[in-house]
């Protein structure tokens, strides 16, 4: 099967449960961004984030995700700002079918920043993220 | 009293305030009440953080989208431990000596880490921060950014974290260093 890379300038929905920002907190923090894998609904496939699943589950609260070279190939300023290999990250489309055995249910939207989440990276995510308001 | 007092009006921009509320900003007149007003808001964002942390064990598994666990008591009571340390001798060693005048307050963000765990993040600036990452399994490694440059540590003792965290804050927490004067 052909991996469709996601080009700059696409956006990414993460879901998170509220309770996992401390009362008063404005900042994303760059820790909710750590893993390997790290699952997100793309824009093209799923316009209304607000009616996803997740959020029926209490994941209320989506971050956005601006798709950008800063995140794909994060640079190192002590590398005379050149990008790193280790931190490169793929982000490919990742649909999920209907697993009838696992009970994992179909997401045609579901897609992958995949790759080591050094903090050099978290950081460029945090960057080009932001939290939707409800209305938004 | 300081000389100070009687003529110098210090003005906060929103990003130094802890969230506190108000306008764009907020405006203490005279040293010593700017240096309560900074202190007392430090003091209530910390503890905010710890009543957060005393609670975040209970989100439970999947709480991010993909794979996800809660973080466990483990992490949750290191992470109070150093938000604890840094309230009681963070504020004991640099408020009340040499680097109070001109030190720039960090912001203090915190999350649950999707493979199980807290991330603990001390933030000056977008050029100097220090991230801890405290997990589930008993590991702590910590990464932070000193003028603009990554680097990546882990560490046996809490101590030794302790130790690079004072380095930190005398390095880069004065605003002479970090170039840029966030109170004006």
């Amino acid at each position: 099967m052909q991996i469709i890379q996601i080009p700059d300038g696409e956006i990414l929905y993460r879901y998170v449960k509220p309770a996992a920002f401390p009362d008063g907190q404005e900042e994303i923090p760059g820790g909710i961004f750590s893993d390997p894998e790290l699952s997100c609904d793309w824009k093209k496939y799923n316009s209304r984030p607000q009616e996803s699943p997740q959020v029926k589950i209490g994941k209320t609260v989506i971050i956005a995700i601006n798709i950008c070279e800063e995140i794909r190939n994060p640079s190192n300023p002590k590398n005379s700002g050149k990008k790193e290999v280790d931190w490169h990250q793929e982000i490919i489309y990742d649909p999920v079918k209907t697993n009838e055995i696992t009970g994992e249910e179909e997401n045609l939207a579901h897609s992958l920043i995949s790759g080591k989440k050094k903090k050099a990276v978290t950081d460029a995510i945090v960057k080009n993220a932001i939290i939707l308001k409800p209305t938004e | 009293m300081n000389n100070f007092d009687s003529c110098v009006v210090y003005i906060i921009p929103k990003e130094r305030q802890f969230q506190v509320g108000g306008s764009y900003f907020s405006v203490v007149q005279g040293f010593d009440n700017y240096i309560q007003f900074r202190n007392a808001n430090l003091t209530k964002t910390i503890d905010r953080r710890i009543r957060y942390l005393n609670g975040v064990t209970n989100i439970g598994d999947d709480w991010i989208s993909g794979t996800s666990s809660a973080p466990n008591q483990y992490s949750a009571e290191i992470s109070k431990s150093i938000l604890d340390e840094f309230k009681n001798k963070f504020l004991d060693q640099y408020l009340k000596n040499d680097y109070r005048f001109g030190l720039v307050m960090p912001q203090i963000i915190l999350s649950p880490i999707p493979k199980g765990g807290i991330y603990i993040e001390f933030k000056i600036n977008e050029d100097n921060n220090f991230s801890i990452y405290v997990l589930n399994d008993k590991v702590i490694n910590y990464e932070v950014q000193e003028m603009g440059l990554y680097n990546e540590y882990s560490i046996d003792t809490i101590e030794s974290l302790w130790v690079k965290i004072n380095s930190f804050f005398k390095n880069y927490a004065n605003y002479s260093n970090t170039g840029r004067r966030n109170i004006i």
